[in-house]
């Protein structure tokens, strides 16, 4: 499922080493593309399920914007092989 | 603010695909919903829904999911065993339990005060009801929908729970206020295209032998009923077209736009009817 290997992507991106705060990584992902995720809804759920929200409402477009900081080397390479 | 009204998704496997319509309409009047109450393919609905789900998401996810389980209610399993033959063999045939366990860790879900979820006691045939917040989700989604004869019964404490339609497949008897109430009805002839032996076999039961008989009556005055009809349907089919289950969808945003500004015309729930833009 497409939007579960999304899912997976964006967890790994949120957990990477050196992030102390998964949630407010998530948080800051909403924001940054403008996803429109109630805050009420990102408000203690857990970061699975923000996740999956995340990658339910931008698809695509996280793709893209989790590939760019690949390419930044903001998070590693790895990344892009989440099961 | 209006008043929020409950909202009551009811048992029919695959045709939860109308369930999903309906939550669109409900979005798009702006009607606010308080406390759901979901039997069996409602009770996943219902569990998405009150997490914070959107209707667009839903559909999203039981679109991706067909794919590999074929119906709603193998979602779990279309999350954590890797394809229908796995299903065909017999690893996630008997039991809901275990996929839905890994499918909530998974996802994320939580019970939460406004979800009810609906079992039945199988040996007393009386309803079991999931409430509040500390419940296993996952054994109140696998009892909800484990339909006698197909899926395992699940234990709970010294009860043995099935399928919430055993007591009934639309249960009211749990609101406090009005309520909108998405039935889904039954299966009444045999398709006309082709299907799979299982699928035949339990459209079949569906129509002239049900495994179980599941009580429908709800209270129309006090309700908003919206009875959603695919009479060549059965619950269990699992080889349903994309192109069928999305004109389930859009057949129960349609019918429900069209109840639902009815209702908040003659002052029984509140929302918005100017709102009714076209299904996509």
């Amino acid at each position: 499922m497409q939007t579960l290997q999304l899912q997976r992507r964006i967890l790994s991106f949120a957990h990477r080493d050196g992030v102390a705060e998964p949630q407010s990584e998530l948080t800051k992902l909403v924001e940054t593309l403008g996803l429109g995720i109630p805050s009420r809804v990102l408000a203690g759920a857990p970061t699975q399920f923000v996740a999956l929200q995340i990658a339910l409402a931008g698809g695509e477009r996280v793709e893209n914007h989790l590939d760019q900081l690949v390419v930044d080397g903001v998070i590693p390479e790895d990344n892009r092989q989440q099961p | 603010m209006n008043k929020p009204v409950e909202l009551v998704l009811g048992a029919g496997g695959v045709k939860g695909y109308f369930h999903i319509g309906l939550l669109k309409a409900i979005e798009e009047l702006g009607i606010p919903i308080g406390k759901v109450t979901g039997v069996s393919v409602g009770a996943i609905i219902a569990t998405f829904y009150t997490n914070g789900m959107t209707s667009d998401m839903i559909l999203k996810l039981f679109l991706e999911a067909h794919e590999k389980s074929g119906n709603p209610l193998l979602l779990a399993s279309a999350v954590t065993v890797p394809d229908m033959q796995s299903f065909l063999v017999g690893m996630s045939f008997l039991s809901l339990e275990k996929p839905w366990e890994e499918t909530v860790e998974r996802l994320g879900l939580t019970p939460n005060d406004r979800l009810r979820i609906v079992a039945c006691d199988a040996r007393t045939k009386k309803p079991v009801l999931f409430e509040g917040v500390s419940y296993k989700l996952h054994a109140a989604l696998s009892a909800s929908g484990a339909l006698p004869g197909v899926f395992l019964p699940v234990h709970h404490g010294d009860q043995l729970l099935i399928d919430g339609a055993a007591h009934h497949r639309n249960p009211d008897e749990f609101c406090k206020t009005t309520a909108i109430i998405s039935a889904l009805g039954f299966a009444t002839r045999l398709s006309l295209e082709p299907q799979d032996p299982i699928s035949f076999y339990y459209q079949w039961r569906e129509v002239f032998a049900p495994v179980v008989s599941q009580p429908t009556a709800v209270d129309h005055k006090r309700h908003v009923v919206v009875e959603h009809a695919a009479d060549d349907i059965c619950g269990l089919a699992f080889n349903l077209s994309t192109r069928r289950c999305l004109g389930m969808y859009e057949n129960g945003y349609k019918h429900g736009l069209q109840v639902l500004r009815q209702a908040i015309a003659d002052g029984k729930i509140e929302g918005n009817c100017e709102i009714a833009k076209p299904a996509h």
